[in-house]
């Protein structure tokens, strides 16, 4: 699929992307850009935020999007081929529009991304949270890597997210934010008639796609590739949904808790 | 107003050389003498600064020189109490580096001898007199995003060490050998005793004081040091607002023994932003920035280039004021004893691995 054949609907990217690389897929999906139950036998391929239940049933797998943001990818390639090498601290934050209702699923996110990129478990969280969906939380992970997430929900509506990933090491320094600026880069801007424009277009397979659609199409294709990953993914998400859980009740009990079986 | 006829003392405090010009072109300061701890310093002071005397005695400066009337503790922090009891004896104002003593009791004897003796003690917490915390400060004044919620800070650097060794002796910078925890072999001393800005500007930006804190730190950058170099503070204020300090030495450095050009490992060896979110939005501000960029000599490195704000024109005409005028800075011995208590509360929620209420 090219530029010139843009697919209309996640679903339509989605099977094209399945036709072009031969995957048969063992089992019928339907893709949703939120979770909803819906009757049948087909896998329900949906973002794992908009999942409210630890425990899905087997036809539910929950999609980790970000994993497919070309920028993790490439973060945690520098973690995995120790282009930077120990880690020793991450500081991530993610502010949107999303009020104090996207908390929940902002923690989700950053906490598989806390985890994820540096390849190990947190042992430890303590959290203060306050309105506005605004969260500081530090994580101790199992070899000593102290991680910051900070998220806040406050942007003006219509905002699109600010945010910032850095890998601290003792060789070497990843982020996905450029050295002395605060808010991210756009690939193009446009100025003309009708004010300042920017895109970012990352996916030449799937340009034409919202990113956060793409990242979950991507998501999809991964799951269905490797079928293996579903269930990897339901223990994800009961993991991180714990996860989230055990940060607001370090805010509630103001006491750091330790992550069960850490 | 008359000059102030100004010294200063050790010349070993990182912020020492930042001095030199604000000594030399201030209309308001008349600059006297120094003091070098040893020879090493005197002669890196004399190869940078011309016509000053410098002696290698504070008390033999103070003697031939009796018309000095205030001085620049520009010393490692174990010095502190010594020099302003040495101050206190001859009526001299004082201008101290940013931690004057993490030992309280030692903390309340200053208060007391200063006190005592009228004099003025400023401490030196110069992001006061930056002109972007001054516009960070209005807006929220100003209400610009409502109510406060969440402030970031992150007040992170290259470790001074090499230059400023010090720095890197927990006796010498906190004052004592304290571990920082029972099973971990390094002491308190390290990135958090270089780093009290982003402490006092929460209680500057939100006219409230540290309700509790919790701290978390790192492995260490640098292995050789045996102070910590990396961690992360969170907490509440009194009046709710959540927290998020980076008071870190995250930026490596090249080990120079005087700083100069490439001395950055990292392209940007100092950052101060803040993040502030309330209930109508948020605001984002890079109090030294924006930069210009370059990567020549010597290293051939990309490498941020500070278009430095001056702040420490305003924090000595401050300091005149005070002097010439009778009034109190406003950062006192007094008012920053709250700042140094919650670092102190830092390292105790290290040691103990919960938050500290204050």
């Amino acid at each position: 699929m090219t530029a010139s054949s843009a697919p209309c609907t996640m679903t339509e990217a989605l099977d094209g992307l399945l036709e072009k690389y031969g995957v048969r897929p063992v089992i019928g999906w339907r893709l949703l850009s939120a979770f909803e139950a819906v009757a049948g036998d087909d896998w329900l391929l949906a973002p794992a935020t908009t999942i409210e239940s630890d425990e899905p049933c087997d036809r539910v797998v929950p999609l980790l999007p970000w994993r497919a943001e070309r920028r993790f990818v490439e973060l945690k390639r520098l973690v995995d081929e120790k282009t930077v090498v120990p880690l020793v601290m991450g500081r991530l934050a993610r502010f949107t529009d999303g009020g104090e209702s996207a908390l929940p699923h902002e923690l989700y996110r950053m906490l598989d991304l806390c985890e994820w990129l540096a390849g190990d478990r947190i042992v430890t969280v303590f959290a203060t949270i306050t309105q506005g969906g605004c969260a500081n939380v530090l994580c101790r992970l199992a070899d000593g890597v102290v991680t910051s997430i900070e998220v806040s929900g406050t942007l003006p509506a219509g905002s699109e997210p600010i945010d910032r990933h850095e890998l601290i090491a003792r060789r070497g320094v990843a982020c996905d934010r450029v050295v002395d600026t605060q808010v991210p880069q756009s690939s193009v801007y446009l100025l003309a008639d009708g004010g300042a424009k920017t895109y970012t277009d990352t996916d030449a397979e799937l340009i034409g796609l919202p990113s956060e659609q793409v990242f979950l199409v991507r998501a999809a294709y991964r799951v269905l590739s490797e079928p293996e990953l579903a269930e990897q993914w339901r223990n994800r998400h009961r993991r991180l949904r714990g996860l989230v859980r055990l940060a607001i009740n370090s805010d509630r009990r103001r006491q750091r808790l330790a992550v069960e079986g850490a | 107003m008359k000059p102030v006829k100004i010294a200063m003392l050790s010349l070993t405090h990182g912020h020492t050389r930042k001095y030199y010009q604000t000594l030399r072109d201030s209309p308001r300061l008349d600059w006297i003498a120094c003091s070098a701890d040893n020879p090493v310093v005197r002669d890196r002071f004399e190869r940078a600064v011309a016509g000053v005397p410098c002696y290698l005695d504070p008390q033999e400066m103070f003697d031939r020189h009796p018309e000095i009337e205030a001085v620049v503790l520009a010393s490692a922090n174990h010095r502190h109490l010594e020099q302003i009891q040495t101050c206190v004896q001859r009526g001299v104002h004082i201008l101290s580096m940013k931690i004057p003593t993490f030992d309280l009791a030692e903390y309340d004897r200053m208060i007391e001898m200063v006190e005592r003796a009228g004099l003025v003690c400023q401490i030196e917490l110069e992001l006061h007199y930056n002109p972007v915390v001054h516009r960070v400060k209005k807006l929220l004044e100003e209400k610009a995003i409502g109510d406060l919620f969440s402030i970031g800070a992150t007040n992170i650097t290259l470790s001074p060490v090499w230059a400023f060794p010090w720095q890197g002796v927990p006796e010498e910078s906190y004052g004592s050998r304290v571990p920082l925890r029972h099973d971990d072999a390094r002491f308190r001393g390290g990135a958090l005793c270089d780093h009290p800005h982003i402490f006092d500007l929460l209680r500057w930006l939100t006219a409230a004081d540290f309700d509790f804190i919790h701290a978390e730190v790192a492995p260490n950058l640098r292995r050789d040091l045996v102070v910590e170099d990396m961690l992360l503070v969170n907490g509440k204020m009194t009046d709710g607002t959540a927290f998020l300090l980076d008071p870190s030495w995250s930026r490596l450095e090249e080990r120079l023994v005087e700083p100069g050009p490439g001395w950055e490992v990292f392209p940007k060896r100092m950052e101060v932003n803040l993040l502030v979110h309330g209930s109508r939005g948020s605001l984002l501000a890079d109090c030294f920035g924006p930069n210009v960029y370059h990567n020549g000599a010597p290293n051939d490195r990309y490498t941020v280039q500070y278009t430095y704000f001056d702040e420490w024109i305003g924090l000595i005409d401050e300091f005149v004021d005070c002097i010439r005028n009778g009034h109190t800075p406003r950062i006192n011995l007094r008012h920053h004893r709250r700042t140094i208590r919650a670092m102190n509360a830092c390292y105790e929620s290290i040691a103990t691995g919960e938050p500290v209420g204050l």
